[in-house]
């Protein structure tokens, strides 16, 4: 196979074929042209005028219209949802709301104390107090002021039984009245301290005062139904004496009808407020 | 010779094609320069397509807002209600809330009646109080008309009475100035905008609670007051079985 490739090559005709396509090729190859695209200005200009036509249409034309969208939201937003002038005037709301609560507690925390002797004058402080504290020393400046519970001796248990619960009722009651003129101030101060926020707080974040509020409103609600308990408990208290004392004269006369007309001891009124 | 000089010949022939096409075949470099241009062109394409669907998208969102969240002419019509509703109501009310309500015929009790309604008008309880109470129900007993249990009962029941007369003083007060808040804010509401009314909003329930406030001191009063009843009856009881030694015969009339 060798001896066959050697002969091969070692002919002159091979030889001649070989310096022939050799030459052929070296001359393709120098006179082929250049890669000419790269400087042809022409190509070039085409296509940076179609990238152009490309650009206007496809992004200054959908930009632009996107401009006037965003111009048309900021002006409805600043116009019709939160226009600057309004959200002022809603700030000073605040503030009169704001100076009247202050005018508010300032009027509502005017002593009522009118109490001479000096009893009653030491359970009317203690009752006007507003401080929680004060509830220990009820039982004493009560007990000072409408006197104990009767005996054995001088009274039926009936009576003392009668006696105690609406001494009880009553103290319970003068507890509940301390504690709701602290929760009273308490609320006010909140109240006072939200219009203050409300004064400068931006539209957006004013749902969080109220949620604040609300929750503040529900709590001061709870607070209500509680007094409101111990008023009706004391209403009943009254009732229950109304109702003691007509059994008390039936006991002793025989005649609980005698006790309803000729025996009102024990006024009845009618329930207060509600 | 002629032979090998023939096949040369023709070998020579067949290269020319093959040089022809490669001198012809255009070169790499050119064909990567024009895949940049078309793939910029993809890209400006994409973009375009891209801020298309952005417009779409915020015009959608901005048509929500207008058209259905906002819609302008539902301000204008909420306004309109509102004013409304202001006209009808606003006048009558206040003069429904401000109907007199004095009806004493006595010089002592017309006294009294004007300084406890007074709170409409003023906004402090008076100091004349304790004497216009007096004039109307009387003064203390001395220690010579009654026993001390009896007259620190009373004073007592005079005091809380006094007491729940100013507290009405300053509650009609503040009701007056709470309605003329409440006035305030929905005259506001009348032309506030929909980003503005929660600001309102939160500036009525802050007064709401502020309201309450003063509801809880009005309920601690009427405590104060029921508790005061309890104490003059439960004092009857005891006075009675104090001073007679039984508390039966005071309640018939021992505590007299």
């Amino acid at each position: 196979m060798n001896k066959f490739f050697t002969k091969v090559a070692s002919s002159a005709a091979v030889k001649r074929t070989g310096l022939v396509a050799v030459g052929c090729i070296g001359f393709s190859l120098l006179t082929t042209s250049s890669a000419k695209g790269q400087f042809d200005t022409a190509a070039i200009m085409g296509f940076l005028t179609t990238m152009n036509a490309t650009m206007q249409s496809a992004m200054a034309v959908p930009m632009q219209i996107m401009q006037q969208v965003n111009s048309d939201m900021a002006t409805f937003t600043k116009t019709a949802l939160y226009p600057l002038q309004q959200i002022q005037a809603a700030q000073g709301i605040a503030t009169q709301g704001l100076h009247q609560a202050e005018s508010l507690q300032s009027m509502i925390n005017i002593s009522t104390a009118s109490a001479k002797l000096p009893s009653p004058q030491q359970l009317e402080a203690a009752m006007l107090s507003k401080d929680p504290n004060q509830g220990a020393n009820i039982s004493m400046l009560y007990q000072q002021t409408y006197g104990t519970l009767p005996t054995t001796q001088t009274a039926p248990s009936s009576v003392t039984l009668a006696v105690d619960m609406g001494d009880a009722v009553a103290m319970a009651s003068i507890k509940k009245a301390i504690a709701l003129d602290a929760l009273a101030d308490s609320e006010m101060t909140v109240s006072q301290q939200l219009m203050n926020e409300l004064q400068t707080t931006a539209p957006g974040n004013v749902p969080m005062i109220s949620a604040q509020a609300e929750a503040w409103i529900l709590q001061a609600h709870a607070y209500t139904q509680s007094g409101t308990a111990q008023l009706l408990r004391a209403q009943s208290a009254e009732l229950g004496y109304t109702g003691a004392s007509m059994k008390l004269h039936s006991t002793v006369t025989g005649n609980a009808a005698g006790g309803l007309f000729a025996l009102p001891v024990v006024p009845v009124t009618p329930v207060a407020g509600h | 010779m002629a032979r090998i000089s023939k096949i040369t010949k023709r070998i020579a022939l067949g290269c020319l094609p093959l040089a022809a096409l490669v001198m012809l075949t255009p070169k790499p470099q050119a064909n990567g320069q024009f895949d940049i241009f078309s793939a910029l062109l993809g890209t400006v394409t994409g973009m375009g397509d891209t801020i298309k669907q952005f417009n779409a998208d915020t015009a959608e969102i901005q048509n929500m807002q207008k058209q259905i969240l906002y819609p302008v002419q539902e301000f204008n019509n909420i306004q309109s209600n509102a004013t409304s509703v202001v006209n009808a109501y606003r006048g009558w009310m206040n003069s429904v809330f401000g109907l007199n309500l004095a009806s004493a015929q006595t010089t002592s009790g017309q006294a009294l009646e004007r300084q406890m309604l007074s709170g409409f008008t003023s906004t402090n309880p008076s100091a004349q109080m304790g004497s216009l109470f007096s004039n109307a129900y009387g003064s203390l007993p001395t220690p010579l008309q009654a026993t001390l249990t009896h007259v620190q009962a009373i004073d007592a029941g005079d005091a809380s009475a006094q007491a729940g007369m100013q507290m009405s003083v300053m509650a009609d007060s503040a009701a007056a100035q709470n309605v003329q808040l409440a006035n305030s804010i929905e005259s506001e509401a009348l032309t506030t905008s929909p980003g503005s009314a929660p600001q309102l909003e939160a500036q009525a329930l802050a007064s709401e609670l502020n309201s309450m406030a003063i509801e809880h001191k009005l309920l601690a009063n009427q405590l104060r007051a029921e508790a005061t009843r309890l104490g003059y009856a439960g004092a009857e009881y005891k006075q009675g079985a104090s001073t007679s030694g039984n508390a039966v015969q005071g309640i018939f009339g021992g505590a007299k």
